[in-house]
């Protein structure tokens, strides 16, 4: 090789390098390095997408659209365990989900709390039902004037397929251990006992939301309940009964953080907890990775990404 | 300057994919100031990752970086160069010097990997880490091997004769400590 091409590459390689670690550095920041720097931050914490159960595997990648509450559950404990932080910023894009992911997502954003720094929520587009459960916990709670929110309220859905399956001639027979096993079957009719049972559950669960939000927002309880009846409401209208406590965007719930840690409000230090992703995940067969690979190659979905890759250069 | 730098980015290519022979070439000597250039880069990069992610990173942090890494060379330098000559090599100090500030280069790779974190598997770049680590000390073995023309065998053990001896010395500092405290412990 001349002289030329090899100075020409390894210029190449150099500014490559350069550029990589101060575009990547710059959109990315090192929990190590801000110990180094040892300066009071925000952590940041987003929950988007339905908020489900389930563990904190970040296999999914950006897949998915949900916030699992195993995951929310780390990064508060993170975040209440990492000395640099003295305050969380939690931002909430999301239209609820599951009662008991989202109550025990709350459980450990209390403690977080206790330990005593102070959270401030951000809502961006939709912080509704089980995400407002989550906002209702904020010190301060910041939404946009047109943000939809509220959706205080609970139900379990079921399908009723009757109809369909006499259709289509299929029935469902089975031995149970007791009557109301099968109580959400969808190839029989709820009994009235069932259906009071059922009730009984939603309604405990509304309670203990109602509760949730009456002591999380300072409210009275009947003033909660006369506003959880399920309705939706604007960032604006929030704020006019109390379910907020101010309009505004992220910039200005991080400015408000910021503020209470002593910070400049325009140039806040921030944490985020990202989820490193490991070889092991990487390498799980359900791994976003692995299931695009999957879908192009026409693999089933038990077969590792090892082995899916050798597929694509054997089909090359 | 400028045919400075391109003789550098050319010795940092053969540094890379023909190490021997960079080596030798590097090791014959009039190379020092182009070594510093590289040597420059390879303390320079690790220096843009942190001022990038720390945002207010200062002047001191970089001219703190310079003057650790110029010790370190220095004594990595002295302390090679001390063993390779105990074990009967011929060979000049700032030969070395040069060598060891191309041989250093695959660190940077490890720098390059750590701002990937986020979007690599981490096990996948404590690897990698490691191998750059390991790639870095084998020119630096192809380094001491030019220089004083000794065998790969004694290079290594020139290499790593002054981290042995400096281990050996505090292991005999802590040995000597231990031994004060449970005697006077003992007449307690």
């Amino acid at each position: 090789m001349d002289r030329k091409k090899k100075i020409i590459i390894t210029a190449a390689l150099l500014a490559v390098m350069v550029l990589t670690v101060g575009i990547v550095g710059w959109n990315t920041k090192t929990l190590g390095l801000h110990r180094i720097a040892g300066k009071d931050s925000v952590a940041v914490i987003h929950v988007s997408g339905a908020i489900v159960g389930g563990d904190d595997s970040p296999s999914q990648l950006t897949g998915g659209g949900s916030t699992t509450s195993g995951g929310l559950m780390k990064k508060f404990r993170q975040a209440r365990q990492d000395d640099e932080v003295k305050a969380v910023l939690l931002r909430i894009d999301s239209p609820g989900g599951s009662a008991a992911a989202t109550q025990e997502a709350a459980e450990e954003l209390l403690r977080l709390k206790q330990a005593g720094k102070p959270v401030i929520v951000s809502m961006g587009d939709t912080a509704a039902s089980g995400a407002y459960w989550l906002a209702s916990q904020g010190d301060v709670v910041y939404a946009n004037p047109s943000t939809i929110t509220g959706s205080i309220g609970v139900y379990i859905a079921y399908y009723d397929l009757q109809g369909l399956s006499s259709k289509l001639g299929v029935s469902e027979e089975k031995i149970k251990s007791g009557p109301h096993k099968d109580i959400f079957s969808p190839f029989r009719p709820m009994t009235a006992e069932e259906r009071q049972m059922t009730q009984s559950m939603v309604d405990s669960m509304y309670n203990q939301f109602v509760a949730v939000v009456a002591q999380g927002r300072h409210m009275d309880e009947d003033k909660v309940r006369a506003l959880a009846d399920g309705r939706v409401f604007t960032g604006e209208q929030a704020r006019e009964l109390g379910l907020v406590d101010k309009t505004g965007n992220y910039y200005d719930a991080l400015a408000e953080a910021g503020r209470l840690i002593g910070a400049d409000p325009d140039d806040v230090p921030v944490i985020e907890y990202n989820d490193s992703l490991s070889l092991k995940d990487l390498l799980h067969s359900e791994s976003a990775v692995s299931q695009w690979l999957q879908t192009r190659l026409g693999a089933g979905a038990d077969v590792p990404l090892p082995l899916l890759v050798m597929k694509g250069a054997w089909q090359r | 300057m400028k045919e400075r730098i391109y003789d550098a980015l050319e010795l940092l290519f053969d540094t890379l994919t023909r190490p021997a022979q960079a080596m030798m070439h590097i090791t014959a000597g009039g190379q020092f100031r182009t070594g510093m250039l590289i040597w420059a880069f390879t303390i320079i990069l690790p220096c843009i990752s942190a001022l990038v992610q720390m945002r207010h990173g200062s002047v001191l942090l970089v001219a703190g970086a310079f003057v650790g890494g110029a010790v370190s060379l220095f004594f990595q330098t002295l302390l090679v160069h001390g063993a390779a000559l105990l074990l009967g090599g011929h060979g000049q100090a700032r030969n070395l010097a040069a060598a060891f500030c191309f041989a250093d280069f695959p660190l940077n790779f490890a720098i390059l990997l750590s701002s990937l974190v986020f979007i690599l598997p981490t096990g996948l770049v404590q690897g990698l880490s490691v191998a750059a680590l390991l790639w870095a000390v084998v020119l630096a073995a192809y380094a001491v091997r030019a220089n004083y023309g000794m065998g790969m065998g004694r290079s290594c053990i020139a290499l790593f004769l002054p981290l042995l001896i400096v281990l050996g010395l505090l292991a005999v500092l802590f040995m000597y400590i231990v031994v004060e405290v449970v005697s006077l412990v003992g007449t307690l």
